[in-house]
C-alpha cells in the first residue's frame, strides 16, 4: 500500500534554513471504530521509537482507563523521564485492521502526532520510505 | 510513479497548543480547540462523522525524535 507523506508547518523564527518552507514527515493516518463514533489519528512512522506511543488524550476517547495499563518509562532526546500506559488496541491502516500493545500518555501533548515504532508496527509491517517520491510503501508481514 | 504529498504547512500554521479537526481527504480544518473531546463533538456538530485528529503543538516546531 502507497501512503503520501504530508507537509507541516515550520517555525520561521526557529529554522537554520530561511528557504525552509515546511517539513515533509511520514505521517499516515490511522482510523479508529469505537462505539462513541469513529474517527481518524494523524501517526508519525517513526522508526527510532522502540514502541507505538499516542496521546493519553485518544486512549480516553476509546474509553481506556488510561493508569490502569502496563508502565513504561521512556526517554526522548531532552532525556526527560516520560510515563506511558500499554494497553491492546485496534485500529486500521489504509482499512486494514492492525492490533497491538501502544502506549498512551500525558506526557505527549507536546507533541503533534502518535508514534508508530518499531515493537508494535515495524514488527509487523515492512516499511519503505521513498522521501524523493513523498511515498511510503508499508506491506503486511504475512507471518505473524 | 511519483505520490503527491498531502500539505498541511499553510492549513496548520498559526495554531498552538490545540487539537485540531480535519475533514477527510481535503484536510480542511474544521474544528479547533483545548481538548480533544470539544473538537470532535465540533467536527460533528458541522457534519462530519469522521474527523481527522491532530495536535499542533506550540510553535510548530522541528522534530528530532
Amino acid at each position: 500500500m502507497d501512503f503520501k507523506y504530508r507537509k507541516f508547518p515550520v517555525d520561521s523564527n526557529n529554522c537554520p534554513f530561511p528557504n525552509k518552507k515546511s517539513a515533509l514527515r511520514p505521517v499516515i493516518q490511522i482510523d479508529f471504530e469505537t462505539s462513541n463514533g469513529n474517527f481518524g489519528y494523524l501517526v508519525l512512522i517513526d522508526s527510532g521509537a522502540d514502541y507505538c506511543i499516542f496521546h493519553a488524550s485518544i486512549g480516553e476517547q476509546l474509553g481506556l482507563d488510561i493508569k490502569s495499563g502496563k508502565p513504561l518509562t521512556f526517554f526522548g532526546t531532552s532525556g526527560e523521564p516520560q510515563k506511558a500506559y500499554f494497553h491492546k488496541v485496534t485500529f486500521k491502516v489504509g482499512g486494514w485492521e492492525h492490533t497491538c500493545e501502544v502506549g498512551f500518555s500525558y506526557d505527549m501533548e507536546k507533541l503533534a502526532y502518535g508514534l508508530l515504532g518499531q515493537d508494535g508496527f515495524f514488527n509487523k509491517w515492512m516499511v519503505k520510505f521513498e522521501y524523493q517520491k513523498e511515498n511510503i510503501d508499508l506491506r503486511e508481514i504475512k507471518s505473524r | 510513479m511519483k505520490v503527491k504529498s498531502q500539505d498541511l504547512s499553510k492549513s496548520l500554521k498559526g495554531y498552538s497548543n490545540k487539537w485540531i479537526a480535519l475533514k477527510p481527504k481535503t484536510a480542511k480544518v474544521v474544528a479547533v480547540s483545548n481538548s480533544l473531546k470539544s473538537v470532535i463533538k465540533e467536527a460533528r456538530e458541522k457534519g462530519v462523522d469522521r474527523p481527522v485528529l491532530t495536535r499542533a503543538p506550540k510553535n510548530y516546531g522541528t522534530y528530532i525524535l
